[in-house]
């Protein structure tokens, strides 16, 4: 009975903040000594194990000057300690975004047109919803329809607001974020595992965004506990309508068949098992506590009177099921379950975070998220009780263990995947070294977020619970190529730099400089050579391309070597460089 | 999310204002509606009812565990009410006020 009661407590007391680490200072030297011995191993070059980091931990490689003076030994050293450090990164780095946002200001004439369009970055879900419900009663109270047309009118642009401030705020933390930076990337994986879509859940989508960043250190079950309670899952899943007598079995399907098991076969559960799980899941609604006339804090609440207490038998019937009992509710003297019956809940998301269909899938996907595939032994390793553990997964050791793979570091992995949209737009800006002042800016986060929707993903607003694809590959790059002048129509080239006589060029000089060189290459004895060389140098000081790979690419050849098919349009050869280096094959993958 | 919910939303309002006797059947309702303490299942609105979306009201409910619970139901179907009006006024805004 004590246990109970304090599980319904539970239920009433504020989320726990996280504050697991993905890398505790007691493992950090022998994961740094790992680290170190498998990039001896490796059959990549020091080159190439820092962008493959860049590429897989982070989002790409920030130019640089090179050569690095620094040797072999000490250039892993730092690799490894930078992976290290990002691993044990806090949030709070990312909190600063939010308050830039919030600062930002449009010049209206419209008195009723909100200037601050990205305040909701940095308001609180409380906030969020209160300033829709006071408008909402202020409408409701309006005695005139011009002047209910004109509250609607600015509750539409407060919406408008919130959802592009979900947007934008979740671009900039990934555009801000350190060069290596894995548990940004990891944010990211969740954020789309665990998907919701801001047109759905508008108020709720930014605390969600941060409550799910808060616990990618902590274990699964944290993580699908904080989902499953959270008003913006509940809304866009429905489960905050599910009651014993109306029942809701979506949040059910897709918390069986895209957040645990991943089993869209049916081998670990049946149709009837999304019933009754949603039957287990009846009565966890969304409450909207008052504490003043105008403040309403939406939260996780347990509905016990509306909760469907019968005991049921779970997942027996299919093929590879493993029974779940959960008994039947605690009733009061009238036979209605008790508040501690939301325990039943917790009891089936204890038995699917522990679960192994579920540990394989989230190894799965986290494989493939870091090495680009799964082979079935890695998976199966990572799902037992040696990396997982037995008590609802432990994620750090989870990544851990896949960053220490071998294969994470071998020629197997390195440039084998595709960058989705999100990681193209942010690491073409951050290839050419934009810098973190012009980010947060409107006109840069709109255009960005219209070049990802340009390429397939409506970002933080993705309408299928599946989330975006991490596997496919997005586009062609003949088709990236196309789009190139809309994508990359705000690069800014100008901290790009070229070492020249000990003198760092930049933007018109840099331009300059290289129209003399090209001009002189057509007046040299091998024309093609002396422009391939100075590609090469481009590609390598100014870019970072490891080697002259970038000389593969065919469109370079069209564009730079040939000055003279460079046509009007491009504002600088610069330019023109840098913009068919990032539509090459080679830097669409990483 | 473009699909109408008006029908279902008015089905909740409905059942809502009705109170406990008009639950759908249903083993909280079967058992509510079969007890005297059924009586004692007053909602009491300190704000104009939801029609148009209203918040879940405040409620305040004397008498025994049963009639808690009658109460807490008829707070669970506001939310739910509440929720769907949301949405409902949502899509609405995004027809086309400016």
């Amino acid at each position: 009975m004590r246990r109970l009661l304090a599980l319904s407590l539970l239920t009433v007391l504020p989320a726990i903040e996280a504050s697991a680490q993905c890398l505790p200072d007691s493992l950090r030297s022998s994961f740094e000594s790992q680290l170190v011995s498998l990039f001896a191993a490796s059959d990549l070059d020091i080159d190439q194990l820092e962008a493959h980091a860049h590429d897989r931990l982070g989002f790409g490689l920030r130019p640089g000057n090179t050569p690095d003076t620094r040797t072999v030994a000490e250039r892993r050293a730092a690799l490894a300690a930078g992976i290290a450090d990002s691993l044990g990164l806090a949030n709070e780095h990312r909190n600063n975004v939010d308050e830039a946002l919030a600062a930002l200001r449009l010049t209206s004439s419209n008195p009723d047109v909100p200037t601050d369009i990205y305040r909701h970055a940095d308001t609180t879900m409380t906030e969020s919803y209160s300033e829709l419900e006071v408008l909402r009663r202020r409408i409701r109270a309006a005695t005139n329809q011009t002047e209910r047309d004109r509250l609607r009118g600015l509750r539409n642009r407060v919406l408008s607001s919130i959802r592009e401030s979900t947007a934008s705020r979740a671009l900039a933390q990934l555009m801000v974020s350190r060069s290596l930076d894995t548990t940004a990337v990891l944010g990211e994986f969740w954020a789309n595992h665990f998907n919701i879509s801001s047109t759905k859940s508008t108020w709720a989508a930014i605390d969600y965004q941060k409550t799910l960043s808060r616990r990618a250190c902590g274990t699964f079950r944290e993580l699908l506990t904080a989902s499953a309670k959270h008003p913006a899952m509940s809304m866009y899943l429905d489960n905050f309508s599910s009651t014993a007598n109306a029942i809701n079995e979506n949040y059910a399907r897709e918390l069986l068949e895209l957040h645990t098991f991943g089993d869209d076969r049916l081998r670990f559960y049946r149709q009837n098992d999304v019933r009754n799980v949603a039957r287990v899941l009846t009565g966890w609604g969304i409450g909207f506590q008052e504490l003043d006339r105008d403040t309403f804090r939406p939260r996780f609440q347990f509905y016990a009177a509306s909760h469907d207490g019968a005991a049921i038998n779970l997942f027996n019937s299919a093929p590879q099921g493993v029974l779940l009992r959960v008994p039947a509710a605690a009733m009061n003297s009238n036979n209605i379950p008790t508040s501690a019956a939301v325990s039943r809940g917790e009891l089936l998301l204890d038995y699917l975070a522990n679960h192994t269909a579920t540990r394989n899938n989230i190894c799965r996907k986290l494989a493939i998220r870091l090495h680009g595939t799964a082979p079935a032994d890695l998976v199966s390793a990572c799902a037992a009780n040696g990396v997982w553990g037995n008590g609802g997964g432990d994620l750090g050791a989870v990544y851990r263990f896949l960053l220490t793979r071998p294969r994470m570091w071998n020629a197997e992995t390195y440039q084998r995947k595709d960058k989705n949209p999100i990681e193209l737009i942010v690491s073409a800006h951050r290839r050419t070294g934009r810098a973190a002042d012009t980010i947060i800016t409107v006109p840069f986060l709109r255009l960005s977020l219209k070049s990802i929707e340009m390429l397939g993903i409506h970002y933080t607003d993705v309408g299928p619970p599946t989330g975006y694809e991490d596997e496919n590959i997005w586009r062609s790059a003949g088709e990236i190529f196309r789009f190139t002048p809309i994508l990359f129509a705000n690069l800014d080239t100008s901290a790009l730099g070229l070492r020249v006589n000990n003198r760092v060029l930049r933007g018109a000089d840099l331009d300059t400089f290289l129209r003399a060189e090209l001009n002189a290459a057509a007046a040299s004895a091998n024309p093609s050579v002396a422009r391939r060389t100075l590609a090469a140098r481009l590609s390598t000081e100014v870019l970072r391309y490891p080697s002259n790979s970038l000389l593969t690419v065919p469109s370079i050849e069209g564009t730079f070597l040939y000055p003279d098919r460079v046509s009007g349009g491009d504002p600088t050869l610069m330019r023109s460089f840098v913009e068919t280096a990032l539509a090459s094959r080679q830097f669409l993958r990483k | 999310m473009r699909r109408s919910l008006l029908p279902t939303t008015a089905l909740f309002l409905g059942l809502f204002l009705a109170g406990c006797e008009e639950l759908p059947n249903g083993p909280e309702a079967t058992e509510l509606a079969d007890t005297e303490d059924l009586a004692t299942c007053t909602v009491t609105r300190t704000e104009a009812p939801p029609e148009l979306g209203g918040a879940p009201p405040p409620i305040s409910v004397e008498g025994s565990p049963r009639a808690s619970a009658c109460a807490e139901l008829n707070d669970h179907l506001a939310s739910i009410a509440h929720i769907r009006a949301l949405f409902e006024d949502e899509m609405l805004d995004e027809g086309g006020v400016e």
